[in-house]
């Protein structure tokens, strides 16, 4: 009976020593007032878009190293002295290096990362443009017998031979197309 | 002449990618290089008494290095300083976020390779200079302009390597 007693208490206090360990691992994060929620706010987000110098790829609200601290309190010292976002970054930049930033600002260095990919999605379409337009000579007429549709006969298909051509198309399958197709290359 | 385009691109690729094999993604670059020291106003470590500016830092080329009691990395380079002040460089020692008896009782025991220390108790300097890790080591030319930082131990080869070319440079 006491023993089992003993247990049961055993449980408890490791119930209650673990109920406690949050407050430990808290004890580490500073605190900080602000005037309003505003300042609060870019306070939050300006700690999230700030890059540790020391633990890359941290930003500084999540990172425990002394100089990711150092910089939380000197966001918070710059916005009590009432300095925007942009100034802040500045601030960062000056010291640390475009590194600091998440969001680089735009200079000669980072203009490849901010138009890079718009860069190549414009090489590609050039290509595709490219590869389109010197590969049409090859299979114009089958182009033209394959997009030609019953609405647009009246304007497109000015000749007789046209004409007959998409009637049968309407009605008869692809090989019948295939063949026309042939008859047009051998013209 | 299409097939051709893979190909270009995979060799593209293949040299953006070459250029950061063997590059250090911890050593940043230099935000303050070519820019003058930061102004501050500090006390010596010597002496809480006596005020340290920049203007401290001008007159010749000099190293300012970066050190505290609690960076392990600066007792391993310590020694070397020590051996390079004995060859008669210049080096101005920053004492960073540290504990004033502790500092001192670190240079009567192993040796003090420093004209003076500035003594930076809340890291405002070390701050101001971009400092995110002791030791660095900036080199500093004659009218107080950084000319180059070094981040991480100090030794024989990084000096012969890198640094004294550049400081015989500035010598001239």
């Amino acid at each position: 009976m006491n023993h089992w007693l003993s247990k049961i208490f055993r449980k408890l206090a490791i119930l209650a020593l673990l109920a406690g360990l949050p407050l430990f691992t808290q004890a580490s994060i500073d605190v900080y007032e602000f005037e309003d929620d505003a300042t609060r706010e870019q306070f939050v987000s300006l700690t999230k878009e700030l890059r540790c110098p020391k633990c890359q790829n941290q930003d500084i609200a999540d990172s425990n190293a002394p100089i990711a601290a150092d910089m939380r309190k000197e966001v918070h010292r710059l916005l009590q002295e009432g300095q925007d976002r942009e100034e802040i970054v500045d601030h960062m930049i000056e010291r640390f290096g475009d590194f600091v930033t998440y969001k680089p600002r735009l200079s000669a260095e980072t203009f490849m990362l901010w138009y890079g990919p718009w860069l190549f999605v414009i090489l590609g379409l050039l290509i595709i443009a490219t590869m389109i337009r010197m590969k049409k000579p090859e299979t114009q007429s089958s182009r033209d017998s394959m997009s030609a549709e019953p609405a647009n006969n009246n304007t497109q298909a000015s000749t007789s031979q046209n004409a007959k051509r998409s009637g049968i198309e309407n009605t008869y399958s692809s090989e019948v197309k295939k063949l026309l197709d042939k008859y047009d290359e051998k013209d | 002449m299409y097939k051709w385009i893979p190909l270009i691109i995979a060799i593209g690729l293949a040299l953006v990618l070459y250029t950061a094999i063997g590059k250090d993604p911890t050593k940043l670059e230099t935000a303050r290089l070519n820019d003058p020291i930061p102004a501050f106003e500090l006390s010596l470590l010597e002496a809480d008494s006596q005020r340290v500016t920049q203007d401290m830092l001008k007159g010749k080329p000099m190293l300012l290095n970066v050190w505290a009691t609690w960076c392990p990395s600066c007792r391993v380079e310590h020694e070397y300083l020590v051996s390079l002040a004995q060859a008669g460089v210049p080096i101005v020692g920053l004492n960073y976020k540290d504990e004033r008896p502790a500092a001192l009782e670190w240079l009567n025991s192993l040796g003090n390779p420093y004209l003076f220390n500035i003594f930076d108790p809340q890291g405002k300097l070390g701050f101001d200079l971009g400092v995110y890790g002791a030791p660095e080591t900036y080199l500093i030319d004659k009218d107080g302009f950084v000319r180059f930082r070094h981040v991480g131990v100090v030794d024989s080869k990084v000096w012969s390597q890198t640094l004294e070319p550049l400081y015989l440079k500035l010598l001239q």
